[in-house]
């Protein structure tokens, strides 16, 4: 009886402790602010960035969310193709943020004010790649230090002319403070890529190591394979229709040809990868080792892995 | 696939519990099996798993023991392990025959949306941890029905446990709970459950505001005679940043103890007071803490909308008009909708609030004592 009694004590006060470290709220302003038609060749002159051009950026580690804020709406002002006109955030933006930096924000609701006519159209900026028909925009994540480049690509007929046009924005800034992402949501990497790439024909193959994969979580979203060579773009194939159930498998198929087979393992098995491509333009001048980086998006997931592969008369080659 | 077997046979063994339990005999402790969870390196997780056990008859808790496995020597530290009882009445909406625990902070992401109507019946923060109620009382934990309408016929656990791995590797970490039935003859007072929410009406905080539900409701827990406060805490959703609460006397002034947790905004003491949504605490009264039936406790919430969090968005449906009000909060963004900041208002959802008083009570003794030994015992 002492004894329950000496513990009834001791657990008389519970201390309520942190259970996930708060991230302190960061400022950034884009700067550059990049808007283009890149089937026209034309780039908008966006205007410098001024204080009240700054965004807030606030976090949930539990719903690994990042949030843009502009509680007073700053238009920035550009012209282009002789017009003139507004951008414009809306006052509060959610992106995913991934425990690698990557963010993706879906249907950002960005207000076109151009040439006397305005339009509010919804765009989804990500920091892997955005892809409508042959445009593709690529950003990247944010770094230790905070810097970060949002993309996204507008279809053609949702903006006043000359932003007619499929169109392309890219918003960098850096975060400060920088914010610690390593509670946030762990994504799969792409490990053990290997395979061939070349003009006739591309196969690949690798594995999708931690977090999560699952059917659930990225059937039925878009889906897109983005492969760099060297810090050059080697093919973007997007795979609108996502990825359906096939038996084991989940499948994506893109409308040139290209074949997605992801198998999902069980427990922390990993997920295996494969690639079939019509092939892809290799250079012809490329010699020696060239790093290889594929990028996988499946709605909010971002994976991402990189290999050396040995370049030799237009062909990548790694692995047996 | 052990691990598996183990649930099992524990979910059996607690189930022979309530087959035919024997009049004047202690009913078998109830034996529950945390699954196995792999804590990925440097990573900070909360898990939570629902347990349904068949029941038709509440089971006089009284003493409990939580062992935790995985953690000497291998850089994972325990940060909460919270077991909380289900009293909704939709239990048959959480997960069934859980085979892996599922993450989410404060477990707001599964179950029905009454999941909020749960008590904190034991916690641990250690490997290996023991608790009892008070001598003389115990904590019935009552079963409840599947759906609304039901008859109660199952005891719902639902535990909340936050691992940290510091270690460079994934680690692999379990638990196990114990729950022990009183001694027949032993138990004076049963204690009885306190979720007070009228402090909700007052939840209507602006986009990039911080509100207080005091300034449009006076929440009060009224005891229904002479009790004794056994346990008290409190309840917030994601966007909660503080909970107080302090007694009120006959005369509606402050009364001892305030030596809780000082306000975080105002600086003024507490009874009670809470800055974590995951882990609120609890302010324990092992001998009780007599409340006249003229006193009250007067409680409340601080919650904020893109302070130091992400605002609540939600759809707009009249233009400039701020979406979200008491008793109709903003609808999901969704495609084709305009997703503006939203008014923070009470509701289900892990994006909506909450601002729950929670804990125990039992009658005082004749002549307004905590003290209930002398009682007659009621099991």
């Amino acid at each position: 009886m002492r004894s329950l009694g000496l513990i009834c004590l001791l657990l008389s006060t519970s201390a309520a402790l942190a259970h996930d470290v708060p991230v302190n709220p960061g400022t950034c302003t884009f700067d550059p602010f990049e808007l283009s038609v890149p089937a026209g060749g034309s780039s908008a002159t966006v205007s410098s960035p001024t204080a009240a051009d700054a965004m807030r950026v606030v976090y949930s580690v539990a719903s690994a969310t990042a949030q843009f804020q502009q509680r007073s709406v700053s238009p920035r002002a550009f012209s282009i193709g002789g017009a003139t006109g507004t951008i414009a955030f809306p006052q509060a933006f959610n992106a995913q943020l991934a425990a690698s930096g990557d963010l993706h924000a879906e249907d950002v609701a960005l207000r076109v004010a151009l040439g006397g006519v305005t339009a509010t159209v919804p765009v989804s900026l990500t920091t892997a790649v955005a892809v409508v028909g042959d445009v593709v925009a690529t950003g990247s994540p944010m770094t230790g230090d905070g810097l970060v480049t949002l993309a996204g690509v507008i279809a053609a007929g949702r903006l006043p002319a000359p932003l007619d046009a499929t169109s392309v924005v890219r918003l960098t800034c850096r975060v400060a403070p920088a914010p610690d992402v390593d509670q946030f949501a762990l994504v799969p990497a792409v490990t053990s890529l290997a395979g061939v790439l070349s003009g006739t024909a591309g196969k690949l193959r690798g594995t999708l190591k931690g977090g999560t994969v699952s059917a659930a979580s990225i059937s039925g979203v878009p889906a897109i394979l983005h492969l760099d060579a060297g810090g050059a773009s080697l093919a973007t194939v997007d795979f609108p229709g996502g990825f359906t159930v096939q038996g084991r498998n989940l499948v994506a198929e893109g409308g040139d040809g290209s074949r997605l087979t992801l198998r999902v393992g069980k427990g922390r098995a990993p997920a295996r990868l494969q690639v079939t491509l019509p092939g892809v333009a290799v250079p012809a001048d490329a010699t020696g080792s060239v790093d290889v980086q594929a990028t996988l998006v499946a709605g909010p997931m971002t994976a991402r892995g990189s290999r050396p592969f040995r370049a030799r008369g237009g062909t990548l080659r790694a692995g047996s | 696939m052990p691990h598996r077997l183990l649930t099992l046979t524990a979910l059996f063994l607690a189930s022979l519990a309530f087959v035919a339990p024997a009049a004047a005999k202690t009913p078998r402790p109830l034996k529950l099996r945390f699954p196995r969870t792999v804590v990925e390196a440097r990573r900070n997780v909360e898990a939570c798993f629902f347990v349904r056990l068949p029941a038709t008859e509440p089971f006089d808790l009284s003493s409990w023991q939580i062992t935790q496995q995985g953690f000497s020597g291998t850089g994972v530290a325990i940060t909460h392990f919270l077991v909380y009882l289900y009293t909704g009445e939709r239990a048959g909406e959480f997960p069934q025959r859980q085979k892996q625990a599922i993450e989410s902070r404060a477990c707001l992401d599964l179950g029905p949306p009454d999941r909020d109507a749960r008590q904190l019946i034991a916690s641990a923060n250690t490997a290996s941890t023991r608790g009892a109620v008070t001598p003389g009382l115990s904590l019935p934990l009552t079963p409840t029905p599947s759906a609304p309408g039901g008859a109660p016929d199952g005891i719902g656990i639902l535990i909340d446990a936050n691992w940290t791995n510091g270690a460079p590797v994934p680690r692999a970490v379990s638990a196990r709970l114990v729950l022990t039935a009183a001694t027949p003859g032993t138990v004076h007072r049963r204690l009885t459950p306190i979720l007070a929410r009228d402090a909700e009406a007052g939840i209507d905080v602006p986009p990039f505001g911080i509100g207080a539900t005091d300034s449009l409701v006076d929440a009060r827990w009224r005891p229904p005679g002479d009790v004794c406060l056994y346990d008290i805490t409190g309840k917030t959703h994601v966007r909660g940043r503080f909970f107080a609460v302090e007694a009120r006397d006959a005369a509606d002034q402050p009364r001892a103890p305030l030596d809780g947790l000082r306000h975080v905004f105002t600086g003024a003491p507490t009874l009670f007071g809470a800055p974590d949504y995951t882990d609120p605490g609890t302010r324990r009264f092992p001998q009780g803490l007599l409340l006249g039936a003229s006193e009250s406790l007067r409680y409340g919430c601080w919650h904020e909308n893109g302070d130091l969090r992400p605002a609540r968005l939600g759809c707009e449906e009249t233009p400039g008009a701020v979406p979200g009000a008491p008793g109709a909060p903003a609808a999901e963004c969704r495609p084709g909708c305009t997703c503006v900041p939203a008014n923070v208002v009470a509701g289900s959802t892990p994006d909506d609030e909450a601002c729950a008083l929670a804990g125990f009570f039992y009658d005082a003794a004749p002549g307004g004592s905590c003290d209930v030994s002398s009682l007659p015992a009621v099991n």
